[in-house]
């Protein structure tokens, strides 16, 4: 198993060396340069800055270079913003896009853990259907919908909680329900399911049998085998969670690493463009490792044939 | 081949018995509906259109005239929203079925190739995998403008994938059954055994996954729009629409619930069904 | 059904909402008095008062930097700050300042030796100013620009601590004004000298740990793409007078997601740089906290004299008389904007702008016969280009219907973005390119220079016409206002005979302010100090219903 994950870790930095060498190639020949803006640049000072940020050197010598200090952690300047590095860019960033990420998985844990143990515990009841209809509600519903309308209700009429910003509690509630809700969808069915699947095994009939109160026999018994599907789901879901943040921190305002994604692109801030690439592309790596692995935990065949 | 075709008529019995299912299917066909003929139907009726202006009917709230309201341009929204919706549509099925199409057949060469060329392609795969393809269509915009075929370039750049990976664990699996080496034995080229042996046994799956990709790839096209990487105005989808009206919402409410609304509600149907679908067809994966 | 429900709850809910609140939004203070909170626009690449390039970078250099005079609130024009006094000689050529006696926040005596410092600064290459040729009424400056001598050589000098002397190429009525403007600003040298010899890299002095600052406020906290919190210098010579104590400054680009900030009442001010876009004006303009006045700007079309057919000035012309700029501005701008035929609006320092016809098709379309396309007949398609923006493509379209109208002639539309544009437009490969100049000063200058002199950076249109630089630089060295004035109306009408340009309207500003904002005066410049504001609800506002009323 080690052996297995191991060779699949190797296996993920010759990938990431492509995705590094192709996004640097297509961000320096796209058309247009990080330097021009409305007001003129004075060509003397162009020729100064290009060779602050060493961009007057042949491209593969910059490839070079930009390999190298990536191999020291260091993913160099920013073109847009001279008094941050990329490194403090992201630093500064990623705290917040993980913030909203674990309020966001803290909202889908409540409400999605809470709705699948009542769909489970009344299988087939009203309950359990208002409870899976509000899952395919909220699995439907897309982000850049429900957060608007939360804003238009929360905000702009009844003037209860910021539109947008950071920084105090009461700006991570509504982007957190917005991103969390289709989590919290997904949780009631992986609970649902866990929670069925278990209530057929041996143990809990044992537990009934025992004459044990019911709430006894889900909380202390049930829960703890069937959320297990949520728990080994939990890793990946952050990793979504933060990807998925793109959009709910352009709508409201957040200064996490989501808006880079777009920004940077645009600004043409080469040095940026690059960090959130491969901080992006990592993360994505490490999440498909991840379900990889636990798909093989959960089913040792795929190891045998699946691992290339 | 006879007991593939009680399987299909099996599935058929048991997606009629999902009222969910059916009432979905229904909607869906009504919304296909709507967004086919109602645009020609409201411009001969009324004619209003989705990309002609009457500035000085801007910005209505709703009305028996306008019954979504208008835009800033005096655009009737409910013709905005159709025509949006047709887009979407089109957009979700046309992307799923390259993606399915596209994934199918790799998956399949892959698993039926086997060893150094299987690894190969599925390390290609990871690859695209793990590329952030919003970065690779912001540069592509910037480099050719926006357009609705680099919308299907890029969305169908990544959503083969998980098919190609489906596809290819069903044929690993399958390619070692008899039938398959009795085809080999009968001298059948490779293309015929993957065309007619192995693809059609896997169809189940795929058919399923394809419906599920359908409200995926609608909400794909809807997030590149809502970051203004969509299709281009004045031609709307659901996802610029709704952009357009989050934008608007601090004046012009109406401008975000009604596409907003119909966009979930499309969504919701199309759920529904491919769950349905997904227990008609595979009951052992029953509610995941 | 449900549905139904729902959406008639929705719509009642936000529909019939706040019919009789005069104000949009929230009218309360929602936060503390003592804090002004308002939008800056975007992330600025420089708050370095010698490297800002962009108003939101210049907003926070004018209230962290406090230089020889500053904008008076109500008419923008100088008032003394550092400077007590100045003479100056009769030929308007050498400016004495007498500073007061001031300090940094640190401590540190300021005097005149830092501003001879700080302006030789912005000067040398490794400072990385973009912004240069503010200063280039100085004597020597344009040698240094030009590279042919150093910094050094300029015509400014300390003669002692609170004496500042600057000699200038030639009279500039406006130089009281120019020297309140960033660029002009004073930095701490005894601090950047001690920052370079710790081995620091010198761009990061204006970080919040690091900035010693001299004017109304400090630089307290800057939260990466939030927001600025600045708060009251005690240290500041007229601290006293500064009413408010904190001021955040928020970092929004999307105007919507400000007006929702400003709605949720979370900010006071749409803010200096902001303006209500245009599909809520007719919305937004009857509410009492709507503000809306002119501004100093120019917003036009470059014609690349070198593409033909626009290389006929007749052609230029024909396009020119061609846009009806009243109907333009009524129906698609639609916020008060003047229509502007030539490139200097009307009385800025007293100037009369240029009687250009606005409007007239007829001599239009002979124009156009005369330069060999009658009826727009064989006329080469020709390519309008500009950044991508709902504002700018509307425009854009209008013009084109005109242009189909008046001279049935195609035109296609094509926007770029925003860094690909600048640079297509620095290659000199477009047709027509949508541009506009925000002045700097209020002085002709601020567009005839710095738009079309030969020598100016920003003039992109491959339009360089000695005669022009000449008939400019006769007209500056003018001592006599008046005498001055004329030739510079001389030589603005020598320039749009040529046509390079083709002006459409003079900008206005709309933004909104809450009622207990206080200390803000419209003005043409969008300049509004900081110091000045305050906080505070009258009556007549908490009074008034802030929901709706029943009905």
């Amino acid at each position: 198993m080690i052996r297995f994950v191991f060779k699949r870790f190797l296996g993920l930095i010759p990938t990431l060396l492509v995705i590094i060498v192709a996004s640097f190639l297509i961000i320096r020949l796209a058309p247009g340069s990080p330097f021009t803006q409305d007001r003129a640049v004075p060509k003397s000072v162009l020729v100064e800055i290009e060779a602050k940020y060493g961009l007057d050197k042949p491209l593969p010598v910059q490839l070079g270079h930009y390999l190298m200090r990536l191999a020291h952690g260091d993913f160099g300047p920013s073109t847009k913003y001279p008094q941050r590095s990329v490194n403090e860019i992201i630093a500064e960033g990623l705290p917040i896009t993980l913030t909203l990420s674990l309020v966001a998985l803290a909202w889908a844990l409540l409400v999605g853990v809470g709705a699948g143990i009542i769909g489970a515990v009344r299988q087939n009841s009203k309950w359990d259907q208002a409870a899976m209809a509000f899952a395919m509600l909220g699995i439907s519903i897309p982000t850049f919908v429900l957060g608007p309308l939360l804003v238009l209700l929360f905000s702009l009429h009844w003037y209860l909680l910021p539109p947008g910003g950071f920084g105090e509690w009461r700006h991570v509630i509504l982007p957190g329900i917005t991103l969390g809700t289709a989590y919290a969808a997904y949780f009631a069915r992986l609970t649902r399911a866990g929670l069925l699947e278990v209530t057929r095994s041996d143990y809990i009939r044992t537990a009934h049998a025992k004459g044990l109160p019911e709430s006894t026999v889900i909380f202390r018994h049930m829960l703890r085998g069937g959320l297990l599907p949520v728990v080994t789901f939990l890793g990946p879901a952050i990793a979504h969670l933060m990807v998925g943040s793109v959009i709910v921190e352009k709508i409201f305002n957040i200064p996490g690493i989501g808006p880079y994604f777009v920004d940077a692109a645009f600004n043409r801030d080469y040095g940026l463009v690059m960090g959130i690439v491969v901080l992006e592309s990592a993360l994505l790596l490490m999440m498909n490792l991840l379900v990889d692995v636990m798909y093989a935990v959960l089913d040792p065949r795929i190891r045998l044939q699946g691992a290339p | 081949m006879s007991d593939n075709g009680t399987l299909w008529h099996d599935a058929w019995m048991r997606l009629r018995k999902n009222k969910l299912a059916v009432v979905s299917a229904w909607f869906i066909a009504g919304v296909v509906f709507m967004c086919a003929f109602g645009p020609p139907i409201l411009h001969y009726a009324w004619g209003y259109s989705y990309d002609a202006q009457a500035l000085s009917y801007g910005a209505q709230p709703p009305s028996l005239n306008h019954i979504f309201g208008t835009d800033f341009h005096g655009r009737d929204l409910f013709t905005r929203t159709l025509y949006g919706g047709r887009i979407s549509l089109l957009v979700g099925l046309l992307a799923a079925l390259v993606a399915a199409f596209i994934g199918t057949l790799y998956g399949a060469v892959s698993a039926y190739a086997g060893g150094q060329i299987d690894s190969a392609m599925m390390r290609f795969v990871d690859v695209l995998y793990a590329l952030p393809y919003m970065f690779l269509v912001i540069i592509l915009v910037t480099i050719f403008g926006k357009s609705l075929a680099l919308l299907f370039i890029a969305l169908g750049l990544v959503s083969w994938l998980t098919t190609a990976r489906i596809v290819r664990g069903q044929v690993l699996s399958l390619k070692e059954r008899e039938f398959v080496q009795a085809a080999q034995a009968c001298g059948a080229s490779d293309a015929r055994i993957i065309g007619m042996h192995l693809i059609p046994n896997t169809l189940g799956p795929i058919i399923v996954y394809f419906t599920l990709t359908v409200p995926s790839m609608i909400l794909q096209e809807a997030f590149l729009s809502f970051l203004g990487l969509g299709v281009q105005a004045p031609m709307p989808s659901l996802g610029a629409l709704i952009n357009e009206g989050a934008n608007n919402m601090v004046v012009f409410w109406w401008q975000l619930v009604f596409p907003g609304i119909v966009m979930a509600s499309i969504l919701f149907a199309l759920n529904f069904l491919g769950d349905g679908l997904r227990d008609a067809l595979d009951p052992r994966m029953q509610q995941q | 059904m449900v549905r139904h429900a729902w959406l008639m709850v929705i719509g009642c809910l936000v529909g019939c909402q706040q019919v009789d609140n005069p104000y949009f939004g929230t009218a309360t203070l929602r936060h503390s008095p003592d804090e002004l909170r308002f939008n800056n626009g975007a992330e600025p690449r420089h708050i370095d008062p010698g490297k800002c390039s962009e108003s939101s970078g210049g907003e926070i250099a004018n209230n962290l930097f406090s230089g020889l005079t500053d904008y008076d609130p109500a008419t923008s024009a100088p008032v003394p700050d550092l400077a007590t006094s100045w003479d100056i000689s009769p030929d308007g050529l050498v400016y004495t300042f007498h500073l007061r006696p001031s300090q940094w926040n640190d401590g540190t005596p300021l005097t005149a030796h830092d501003f001879e410092w700080s302006w030789k600064r912005v000067l040398r290459p490794e400072t990385e100013s973009v912004y240069t040729s503010i200063l280039s009424d100085i004597k020597g400056v344009s040698a240094v620009t030009q590279g042919s001598a150093s910094p050094d050589s300029i015509g400014v000098h300390a003669i002692d601590d609170h004496t500042l002397r600057v000699e200038l190429e030639h009279p500039v009525p406006h130089f009281l004004e120019l020297v309140a403007y960033y660029t002009f600003r004073p930095v701490p040298r005894h601090h950047l000298e001690k920052f370079k010899a710790q081995g620091l890299d010198e761009t990061l002095w204006t970080r919040p740990e690091y900035i010693v600052s001299n004017g109304p406020f400090n630089l307290k906290e800057w939260k990466f793409r939030q927001y600025f919190l600045l708060e009251r210098n005690p240290l500041y010579w007229d601290a006293k007078n500064v009413k408010i104590k904190f001021a955040r400054l928020y970092t929004i680009e999307e105007a919507h997601t400000a007006l929702n900030m400003y709605r949720a009442g979370e900010i006071d001010w749409l803010g200096p740089s902001m303006d209500v876009p245009a599909e809520f004006i007719d919305s937004l303009k009857h509410y009492k906290d709507y503000v809306q006045t002119p501004h100093l700007g120019v917003y036009y079309y470059w014609l690349n004299v070198k593409k033909p057919p626009l290389d006929d000035v007749r052609v230029r012309k024909a396009l020119a008389l061609a846009i009806d700029r009243q109907s333009l501005v009524t129906h698609i701008t639609r916020g008060g904007e003047i229509p502007i035929a030539s490139l200097v609006p009307d009385g800025l320092a007293g100037y009369k702008a240029l009687p250009i016809p606005l409007y007239d098709p007829d001599l239009a379309r002979k124009l156009l016969a005369e330069a060999g396309y009658p009826g727009g007949k064989n006329f080469p398609h020709l390519r309008v280009i500009y950044n991508t923006l709902t504002h700018h493509k509307q425009v854009a379209e209008a013009i084109q219907e005109m242009w189909q109208r008046n001279l049935g002639i195609q035109i296609d539309l094509e926007n770029r973005e925003w860094k690909v544009f600048l640079d297509e437009l620095d290659s000199g490969e477009y047709h027509i390119a949508r541009m506009g100049w925000i002045g700097d000063y209020a002085d002709p200058n601020t567009f005839l220079q710095e738009i079309l002199a030969s020598y100016s950076d920003n003039n992109r249109s491959g339009w360089k016409d000695p005669t022009y630089d000449r008939l400019l630089k006769e007209a500056n060295n003018t001592v006599n206002r008046q005498e001055r004035l004329n030739r510079l109306q001389m030589a603005e009408s020598h320039a749009m005979d040529a046509m390079p340009l083709l002006p459409l309207y003079v900008y206005t500003r709309k933004f909104l302010v809450k009622p207990y904002v206080h200390g803000w005066h419209p003005n043409m410049r969008g300049i509004y100090p900081l110091k000045y504001f305050w906080l505070e609800e009258t009556r007549a506002v908490r009074e008034l219903p802030l929901q709706e009323n029943p009905k």
